[in-house]
């Protein structure tokens, strides 16, 4: 019973990461106006004839389609993403090289945030019915706003008007591992870009910690606790938060990886140099292996996060 | 309509004001044309002129006249919006009666489908597809609606499969009433929802086109708001004399006020 959950689970995760692969390679071939037919046109002329020669090695536009596929997946499985146009080096190097800034931004951001967001939901639940309301309407607008406007705001207030923090970048150019204060230094600049990247995350999560709360207020056991004396805070830790970590958990999985696209949005803001920047640069100079190459890996990304929470869901609910 | 009054009263106050600055942004965005002092195209004006009281936001680095610009943003904005808000919240609705209807291999295909949207970054979808395609506004528009039914469809899914078990809804399928008789008995029961939807879906597609636009993605002769705040952040010495006073803020702003009352004035009381 237990294996067979877990062969569905991974069978059913197998496909989604084939359907992607399968779009990765599909869609770029597919839209019109595509590179593939700039570069077979008068546009060739204009682009390096190296260049030309690593982007036809690589997309091979002569070859029958299910050549072009096999060849997709050859390359795929050695980690060949092609050959980024703008920077001149394997799309793998980027992209493994911005990574890292985008993971420092968004776990510490997905911690943060989830743990202010169910303190803030449960509190807010707890609260008189027409009294918790009223928060929900800051989160609510918060919500609504997209994360790179909250950044731009925070950029030229707290960063260009106030000087309270470093507007851009993750270092003071020209520092190096070595000098002193590198750490002092790296973390000043994560501080703003943080912040924004809380402050966005919070209100989903604070409003689903809300609703669960509500529900679970009004099952009997919980006005039973309270009926029998027991205290307000062992009320809340052993019966609430037990009982709503499950639909949290669930609700994480989309927090993981929400953090990361909103993590994107604010990299480019404040040119933090993550996959956000990156692909920032690789849209205005349509650099699309580039492109082609983040949504492959945010897309794989995103469905990893998925199986690992899966997965994770069903030992929770099984030990409790 | 009397009805209609009833229900606007009932609303609680922060809904009302919602409503109001809503009616505002349309009616600005209706009489865009009287209200814009200057074509959008005229950029004979000086540059960078501070405001005035013949530029009342100034000018651009070119020569156009700022608050002509913002009111075209309106006008352009709101009408993308409702545009692909109607599209999506349709498109969502229509697939997910599909796969109630027809259930079996079909609503296993949109599941998985929709499943498998949900767990890619959306946005970043989004923009690859809009980076491809050409860019004009209809593009742009068909990229958000194609990919952000899927919220819609799984809500919808699950609210017509409770629907489809109601009396009427059985009657219909017993008298072996086809796909627009059965829709016909569903209508009522998800057009509020529908509705809902529809305002959120807006919302969406405003926060989409900004985005898009601050990413240089998207027709590039459409002055949304967004791309006036693209143009603004551009502008190098923005933060000289205050200039993102009159350059930056006001698109900004009008963003602001519109997501932010959309949103709230479809959020449930709870």
């Amino acid at each position: 019973m237990e294996q067979n959950f877990v062969l569905k689970t991974i069978v059913k995760y197998v496909i989604y990461l084939l359907v992607v692969v399968f779009i990765s390679f599909a869609l770029p071939r597919l839209i019109p106006g595509n590179p593939l037919f700039f570069l077979a046109g008068d546009y060739a002329t204009d682009v390096p004839s190296a260049l030309l020669k690593q982007f036809t090695a690589y997309y091979a536009p002569d070859l029958s389609l299910a050549e072009q596929f096999t060849l997709y997946l050859k390359n795929l499985a050695k980690l060949d993403l092609g050959y980024s146009f703008y920077y001149k080096t394997p799309v793998i190097d980027r992209i493994a090289g911005a990574f890292k800034w985008t993971m420092l931004l968004s776990i510490p951001s997905l911690l943060i945030s989830t743990t202010l967001a169910i303190w803030i939901g449960v509190r807010m639940g707890l609260e008189k019915q027409a009294r918790g309301a009223t928060f929900l309407v800051p989160l609510l607008a918060v919500q609504a706003v997209p994360t790179f406007l909250i950044a731009a705001l925070a950029q030229v207030f707290l960063g260009y008007k106030l000087h309270v923090f470093p507007a851009s970048g993750a270092y003071t150019p020209g520092i190096t591992a070595q000098s002193s204060g590198y750490a002092i230094d790296i973390l000043t600049h994560l501080l703003l870009p943080l912040i924004v990247l809380v402050v966005s995350e919070i209100p989903s999560t604070a409003i689903f910690a809300y609703n669960s709360t509500l529900r679970i207020k009004k099952e009997q056991y919980v006005s039973f606790a309270q009926y029998l004396g027991i205290s307000q805070d062992d009320v809340k830790q052993k019966f609430i938060i037990k009982n709503i970590m499950p639909e949290i958990l669930g609700k994480l999985s989309i927090q993981t990886i929400t953090c990361v696209t909103g993590s994107l949005f604010v990299e480019a803001v404040f040119s933090y140099p993550g996959l956000g920047t990156l692909l920032k640069q690789a849209t205005s100079y349509r650099d699309y292996p580039l492109m082609q190459g983040i949504l492959l890996v945010s897309c794989l990304y995103g469905i990893c996060v998925n199986f690992a929470f899966e997965l994770m869901l069903k030992m929770y609910t099984r030990t409790n | 309509m009397s009805n209609l009054s009833a229900n606007i009263a009932k609303l609680p106050i922060y809904k009302k004001i919602c409503l109001l600055i809503l009616v505002i942004y349309f009616a600005i965005a209706l009489l865009a044309p009287v209200i814009m002092p200057y074509s959008i195209q005229d950029f004979s004006h000086p540059h960078l002129a501070p405001p005035s009281g013949t530029h009342w936001l100034g000018t651009d680095e070119l020569g156009h006249d700022i608050f002509s610009l913002l009111i075209n943003g309106f006008r352009l904005t709101i009408f993308m919006a409702l545009i692909a808000g109607f599209l999506s919240t349709t498109l969502g609705t229509v697939l997910a009666f599909i796969s109630v209807y027809f259930g079996g291999a079909i609503d296993d295909i949109l599941h998985f489908t929709a499943n498998l949207f949900l767990m890619v970054p959306e946005l970043v979808v989004i923009m690859f597809f809009a980076v491809f395609a050409k860019p004009n506004l209809l593009n742009t528009i068909l990229a958000i609606v194609f990919f952000s039914w899927v919220r819609v469809y799984k809500i919808m899914r699950a609210k017509l499969m409770d629907c489809m078990k109601k009396n009427r809804v059985m009657y219909t399928l017993s008298l072996k009433g086809n796909f627009l008789d059965v829709a016909q008995a569903l209508a009522l029961d998800v057009l509020p929802i529908w509705g809902s939807f529809f305002v959120l879906q807006c919302n969406r597609a405003v926060m989409y086109e900004t985005t898009l636009a601050f990413f240089g993605i998207g027709a590039p002769l459409a002055k949304t708001w967004g791309k006036l705040i693209r143009a603004a952040i551009d502008y190098t010495d923005l933060y000289y004399d205050n200039v993102y006073l009159w350059y930056l803020l006001p698109p900004v702003l009008a963003v602001l006020g519109f997501v932010i009352s959309l949103a709230l004035l479809v959020s449930r009381e709870v």
